[in-house]
């Protein structure tokens, strides 16, 4: 059985992970960078990625190693989001956030659309209010401002 | 998970502070989630005011790609859109008037209205003429009032339209319904084709009618005179025409600006067209209506002197006698191979004609094709090394139904070696993925009765050869079947009788079309030989005469674990693609009921006189119960049942026991279809809880069983949210023929219960929360007939927040 070779990254604070070839094919970036490069001695340096949020970027890089739908995933708005996804997402907001800005970054397409989706979730059947206290937003408008808005679109 | 590195930073940046997150985002926010997002502060105004204004109306969800069919749109508001255009017309008018009396007083504290203020983000738009119809506002009537002048006389429709085009400076793609009326609007037209488009646009298409102008005076005149802007970003578009008079639009110089113009559908060519059609360098794509022979020699002589790039071909037919020679010279002017035919009625010049672009052709649809005899189907599919798609039966939607003659004999299909009796290979083996087609030509010495029960007449089966031929070479089928190994989409029948019009039915018209030298379709006769098919999706048996659902004893040699109804084996489906046998069954219940029509009949005379004969009743159900079995397939998930069994209103309760049984196998199904809601109600409840799509029908209202079906003609509110609440993912709700009723549900009800006056209880907006107990609704179409008064179900509408389509049928007596 052949030995799937390694690549080594390093985070924004210089932590150093060593991880399977394959898993680092999941983010495009890193698939295409090996591609035209190919075998690096050096460590692949991710300064926009912490140490902490790329550990949970190689959780779920791994945990759907062998996942055979993983690029083809679901364009499918209304598709449900499966067990172990939901509980993946289940942090702060703020380490989601960087999930989403990583998930960006490293070009990894199903963890971008889970990490969506799951702000949209919070974002969805709730009112104006809600959508303030839970993101932290504070309402800057006046009140005839908003009387209008709301006209506007119902 | 704890905080990671000091968050006092972070939380004030978040993602909706990058505009190109944002942009990922708003693919899963639907329009009601966008109206919520742009009041919670003014950033994030500003950040989804383009989305919410992307589409209008707008569509549920925003579409990804370009090549995505366009989503339904959001229709509730209708009224609500035509006038917020006209206030917009009218503020703007008013605006001018007032800036004309009042020269340096200018008006600048009102806010623009709404459409002019957001116009620039409209991207996709659809507008309907009847939708914009002028209806004087109060307010533009006062002020004209006091400035003592008369109130503006009623501008034609198109200028709301024309309008509208202007404050949508970026817009991409454009659909317009319209009529023209009178020379008025005639001039508003012209004003609209000629420089009221956006340069920008990419996707037109105009649904346009003259009902009442005469047809000649059209041909002299042209839509612009050509000399406005050129549209260099126009690639598609389709200009037809709604009445049944056909007409050629004036569009031609308009076709000259549309450099770039790579699809074209338009009603109907005429002389003037010569050469213009022509210089259409960059068209792939043409559809047209082809109605004398005249028009079709001008296509001719159009395909061969210019069209250079034309790959895809659509010819609509709507006469008869279209000559042969016609249709062939038509197909074999083109001097390239075409990507994609679709033609109706042709015979052998045409087909050989058609056979010549084999090498490059990738979707052939040949319906109504009389004469495409056997040997031309094989030929085609033998030889076209990409084909993808082969469609000889006409759809399910298609306006008139339509029997069709066109079948590929199995012995053709079949296509073996004389000498080595070795299937030769086809060409498009790897790649075909849709099949349509009736296989014919099987001994089936099975068969002993029609359709309806009455003796076989001669020539609706052939006798074998020897004993067991029909096997034998039923199982050369499937071999052949099974090489396709993309099939996705495996037709042989199709619905060809008119079943929306009972009393059309001629004794006996069920037996024509109606396949009896079809495939068995049973595991004995080698169905397991299309095990290979993984990426099957649909398979259609329709109107053929099989033997699914009949009970098979396994042999000896089959797999133990398999039971004895047919498919049942086979849907142990995994989730993660390896497909069972048959995934999808898509299936009429009463496909093989020889004796349907006849206990039809026998029904409504026996109700006549009051009588129902328990019997009877007990022979009716043992035939349907037996057919229910063959729905016990976990596997399954689309499930239609038969609209025939909607005249067995009587029925219903007894019935229902047969209906809970076999509904409550089926744990995976998706998509169901049923006439008696009431049967499947409790089951429904309990065990389906992935359907997607409910359409529940009942029986429509028949005036001679008046009162007694009238009363299970019901639907109780309370029953749409019990059955929104059991099964969570429902996303379309359809009941048609329904009265909706406003009465509390009552769980022990009966059938035929007289309810008193006093203890009618309205269901009301409390109950449904109660009921939903907290869950949000996903329901975004729901459908419903006429009688159901909107009203009861208006009170409700802020409990769907998704719902996107409330659509109320007309109904039908």
């Amino acid at each position: 059985m052949s030995a799937h070779s390694q690549i080594l990254l390093t985070s924004s604070e210089g932590t150093e992970f060593i991880i399977d070839r394959d898993i680092a094919d999941k983010s495009m970036l890193l698939k295409c960078m090996l591609e035209d490069i190919g075998e690096i001695g050096q460590a692949v340096p991710l300064p926009n990625v912490s140490g902490p949020i790329l550990t949970k970027v190689i959780e779920y890089c791994t945990h759907h190693r062998d996942d055979p739908n993983f690029l083809s995933a679901n364009d499918d708005v209304a598709a449900d989001i499966d067990e172990w996804d939901l509980e993946y997402c289940k942090v702060d907001q703020g380490t989601l956030y960087e999930l989403i800005l990583a998930a960006n970054y490293l070009d990894i397409k199903p963890l971008m659309d889970l990490t969506c989706k799951t702000v949209a979730n919070m974002i969805k059947a709730k009112s104006p209010e809600e959508i303030r206290k839970t993101f932290n937003i504070t309402n800057d408008f006046t009140p005839d401002e908003e009387d209008q808005d709301w006209v506007d679109e119902h | 998970m704890s905080t990671l590195f000091p968050h006092h930073i972070l939380l004030t940046m978040s993602p909706f502070d990058i505009p190109e997150l944002v942009d990922q985002l708003r693919y899963y926010l639907s329009p009601h989630d966008l109206t919520v997002c742009v009041r919670v502060s003014k950033a994030w105004n500003a950040m989804f005011i383009p989305y919410l204004w992307y589409s209008v109306p707008p569509t549920a969800y925003l579409v990804r790609r370009e090549d995505d069919p366009p989503l339904e749109s959001y229709r509730r508001h209708d009224d609500r859109f035509s006038q917020l255009v006209q206030r917009d017309y009218l503020s703007t008018l008013l605006q001018a008037h007032i800036n004309n009396n009042n020269n340096n007083n200018n008006n600048s504290n009102s806010p623009l209205p709404v459409t002019s203020r957001n116009g620039r983000w409209i991207r996709v738009l659809e507008l309907q003429q009847s939708f914009l119809q002028w209806k004087p506002i109060p307010a533009f009537i006062e002020h004209a009032a006091t400035e003592g002048e008369t109130t503006p006389e009623s501008p034609p429709d198109p200028e709301f339209i024309f309008h509208m085009l202007q404050q949508c400076t970026r817009l991409q793609r454009l659909q317009i319904e319209g009529r023209v009326n009178d020379a008025q609007e005639l001039e508003s037209w012209s004003k609209i084709l000629g420089s009221g488009l956006p340069r920008t646009i990419t996707n037109f298409t105009l649904v346009i009618d003259y009902p009442r102008v005469q047809i000649e005076q059209r041909t002299e005149e042209n839509w612009d005179n050509g000399e406005e802007e050129p549209l260099p970003s126009l690639r598609i578009l389709n200009v037809t025409c709604q009445s049944s008079r056909l007409y050629s639009p004036p569009l031609l110089k308009f076709i000259t600006r549309c450099t770039h113009l790579e699809s074209l559908h338009i009603s109907r060519l005429n002389e003037t067209w010569t050469g213009v059609l022509g210089e259409c360098l960059h068209l792939k794509s043409l559809r047209i209506v082809i109605f004398d022979t005249k028009s079709a020699q001008l296509l001719t002589d159009e395909l061969r002197n210019g069209l250079p790039s034309l790959a895809n071909i659509h010819i609509d037919c709507y006469f008869e006698d279209m000559r042969d020679q016609d249709l062939a010279n038509m197909f074999s002017a083109c001097r390239t191979g075409w990507r994609s035919i679709n033609a109706p009625c042709i015979d052998k010049l045409a087909v050989e004609a058609i056979v010549q672009h084999c090498p490059t052709m990738e979707e052939l649809s040949l319906k109504r094709a009389h004469e495409l005899s056997s040997k031309h189907m094989q030929q085609i599919l033998s030889s076209s090394p990409r084909l993808r798609s082969f469609i000889t039966l006409i759809d399910e939607d298609d306006s008139l139904p339509y029997i069709d003659a066109s079948q590929i004999l199995a012995l053709d299909f079949i296509d073996a070696d004389s000498s080595s009796d070795f299937l030769r290979p086809w060409a498009c083996e790897s790649t075909l993925t849709v099949l349509r087609a009736k296989i014919l030509g099987i001994p089936r010495p099975d068969i002993t009765k029609t359709y309806s029960g009455r003796p076989l007449e001669d020539g609706m089966v052939l006798p074998e050869d020897y004993v067991g031929q029909g096997q034998d070479i039923g199982r050369r089928v499937y071999e052949r079947l099974a090489r396709f190994t993309r099939l996705e989409r495996l037709e042989l029948g199709h619905e060809d009788r008119d079943v929306y019009y009972p009393s059309r039915k001629i004794r006996g018209l069920d037996d024509i079309g109606h396949q009896y030298t079809c495939l068995e379709m049973s595991l004995k006769s080698g169905l397991r030989i299309l095990e290979g098919l993984k990426q099957l999706r649909v398979l259609s048996v329709v109107r053929m005469a099989t033997l699914i659902g009949v009970e098979e004893r396994s042999s000896p040699s089959s797999d133990p674990t398999s039971s004895p109804s047919t498919y049942c084996s086979a849907s142990k489906s995994t989730k993660n693609g390896t497909s069972p046998l048959i995934p999808l069954l898509w299936h009429t219940i009463d496909s093989s009921l020889p004796t349907w029509h006849k206990i039809l009949k026998e029904f409504d005379s026996e109700h006549a006189q009051g009588q129902m004969d328990e019997q009877w009743l007990q022979l009716l159900f043992n035939k349907y119960a037996h057919h229910i079995r063959a729905l016990e397939n976990p596997g399954l998930t689309f499930l239609h049942m038969s609209r025939n069994l909607r005249r067995l209103g009587n029925l219903a309760n007894e019935l229902g026991q047969f209906h809970h049984k076999a509904l409550s196998g089926l744990k995976n199904l998706v998509t169901f279809s049923d006439p008696y809601y009431r049967l499947s109600l409790p089951a429904l409840l309990r065990s389906l809880p992935l359907v997607k799509h409910l359409c529940l029908e009942l029986p429509r209202w028949n005036r001679l069983l008046d009162t007694l079906e009238l009363k299970k003609g019901l639907v109780y509110i309370g029953d749409v949210f019990n059955i929104l609440k059991h099964c969570p993912n429902v996303v379309y709700l359809g009941f048609e023929g329904v009265r909706l009723e406003p009465i509390k549900y009552f769980e022990d009800m009966e059938y035929g219960d007289d309810v008193e006056e006093e203890e009618v209880v309205l269901f009301g907006v409390e109950d449904a929360k109660a009921v939903l107990g907290g869950m949000v609704c996903q329901l975004e179409r729901l459908c419903m007939s006429r009688r159901a008064r909107f009203e009861h179900m208006q009170q409700f509408l802020p409990l769907l927040p998704y719902l996107a389509k409330c659509h109320f049928e007309e109904e039908q007596h």
